[in-house]
């Protein structure tokens, strides 16, 4: 499945409109919103259809898995459809319910509060629901929380989630800033290495796309900390090379970047960042100093020039 | 006391929504404290025992609480269960806190709830007894044991 799905939900007392533009999307949030309205309103309707007094506007057949113990059976039966999942519900944080996400061609709508380890999702697709009378708001909670232009690198600290190819880049970017740049080898490190450092400018960067299950952490920190902390959060590394103004004159890559959500196929790439990274080795096939490895081991030298190091750290700027 | 325990608890009441529909007593909306959390969480009124009155949706009854309500009403009444308080937003913390000001409560907790700059809990996962009111200390706690072993999400 892909593209976006848009979701209308309405009985006499509420409406719910929630439009989902990638495979997984987390409904969080405080108290008293209208969650659990949500799933019974959907769950209605799924059983009854218009005879439970819901309305359901969806091009996808909406389904509420339930935590009963044959949710797996269920699971393998359900395709091309959004598939809700509900508080409370036990086999959410499961290897077992995450190795079915990433196999499956469904969209998923997860309620919860729990940071899902096993899975890999982007802080774009963390909302939360707002009080707006019968009309409540479905939102993105983490919205302009990255910085676009870090070309300065105004920091004593930059901490890169990535330990290959994307720190191999931001290594080389800062050289010359007169600072520490350190990986924390992948995205649970972070908030550990903040906690020990004692920099008291600190810029984080890291994969926005599969960063929704650690950006609590990363907020409260910033929020509850003397230092100075920013975050830089590209959708990928691959992303912000694909960005950059070395694709410039590539018409399908400019095609790409503008709707990605028409392009990423749920079932071969459950994460973006998956995506890009194809997209980024296909694109750079049989180009000498640009060819992009697949296993991301050697950034290749062509990246690593000071114009095209500035090109890539443009990339940012123009993002919405 | 607040006493918080990282991640799964043996005696825990995991699904507090569900435990609250098979044990709820219709009175305890009309408790005070009950009142105060129905106004401010849910917007809504206690007309009567199991009645409440919200101006979107009219009447309805105490199991169409929202589940952040319905735990703190779970604890309120029941100091001794050990309920995940996951299932409450950080709009709840406040009235966490209020209730384990003269007695100890224990609850399960699976993700980082804010409690804001001025709190006091114990952790009591291994057996911790240490008082932590320094949101750094709670936010290295808290990652550590939800953590835990767990794999990264597949890239």
């Amino acid at each position: 499945m892909k593209g976006k799905i848009k979701v209308s939900v309405e009985n006499r007392f509420i409406s719910f409109k929630l439009t989902l533009e990638r495979n997984i999307t987390v409904i969080t949030g405080d108290s008293g919103t209208g969650k659990t309205k949500l799933i019974n309103m959907v769950r209605g309707f799924a059983e009854l259809g218009k005879s439970s007094g819901v309305t359901l506007k969806c091009d996808k057949p909406c389904v509420v898995l339930e935590d009963v113990n044959y949710w797996e059976t269920v699971l393998e039966n359900t395709h091309e459809s959004v598939v809700f999942v509900e508080e409370s519900t036990r086999f959410i944080t499961s290897h077992k319910f995450a190795a079915m996400v990433n196999a499956s061609d469904n969209y998923y709508v997860l309620i919860t509060r729990e940071p899902l380890h096993q899975l890999s999702y982007s802080i774009d697709a963390i909302k939360q629901i707002r009080k707006n009378d019968k009309k409540p708001k479905i939102e993105n909670i983490y919205k302009n929380i990255s910085k676009k232009d870090i070309a300065d690198f105004p920091y004593d600290l930059v901490i890169v989630e990535d330990s290959q190819t994307g720190f191999q880049f931001y290594t080389k970017a800062t050289e010359n800033a007169g600072l520490q740049c350190i990986t924390s080898n992948g995205k649970s490190g972070i908030t550990a290495l903040l906690k020990e450092s004692k920099a008291k400018k600190i810029l984080v960067i890291a994969d926005a796309a599969a960063l929704g299950d650690e950006i609590a952490s990363l907020i409260y920190f910033k929020e509850n900390t003397e230092a100075k902390v920013d975050f830089f959060l590209p959708e990928s590394f691959e992303w912000l090379v694909l960005r950059s103004a070395i694709f410039n004159g590539n018409a399908e890559v400019q095609e790409i970047l503008a709707n990605p959500v028409d392009y990423i196929e749920c079932q071969e790439f459950p994460s973006w960042e998956k995506f890009f990274t194809a997209e980024l080795v296909r694109q750079t096939k049989g180009k000498f100093n640009l060819q992009y490895p697949q296993n991301k081991s050697r950034l290749p030298s062509g990246y690593l020039n000071e114009s095209n190091i500035d090109k890539i750290l443009d990339a940012m700027k123009e993002v919405n | 006391m607040l006493k918080i325990y990282f991640g799964s608890h043996k005696d825990e009441i995991y699904n507090t929504d569900l435990y609250y529909s098979n044990q709820y007593d219709k009175m305890w909306v009309m408790d005070d404290f009950a009142k105060r959390i129905i106004a401010d969480i849910d917007d809504s009124e206690v007309v009567a025992p199991d009645m409440i009155k919200n101006n979107i949706f009219g009447m309805f009854d105490s199991k169409n609480l929202s589940a952040g309500v319905k735990t703190l009403l779970l604890i309120y009444n029941n100091p001794k269960l050990i309920c995940n308080i996951s299932n409450c937003g950080d709009n709840c913390a406040k009235y966490i806190l209020e209730m384990a000001e003269n007695r100890d409560i224990t609850v399960c907790l699976h993700h980082l709830m804010d409690f804001g700059k001025n709190f006091s809990v114990k952790v009591i996962n291994d057996r911790r007894r240490k008082v932590i009111s320094e949101p750094l200390e709670y936010l290295a706690l808290a990652h550590h044991y939800l953590r835990g072993n767990s794999d990264e999400g597949e890239n």
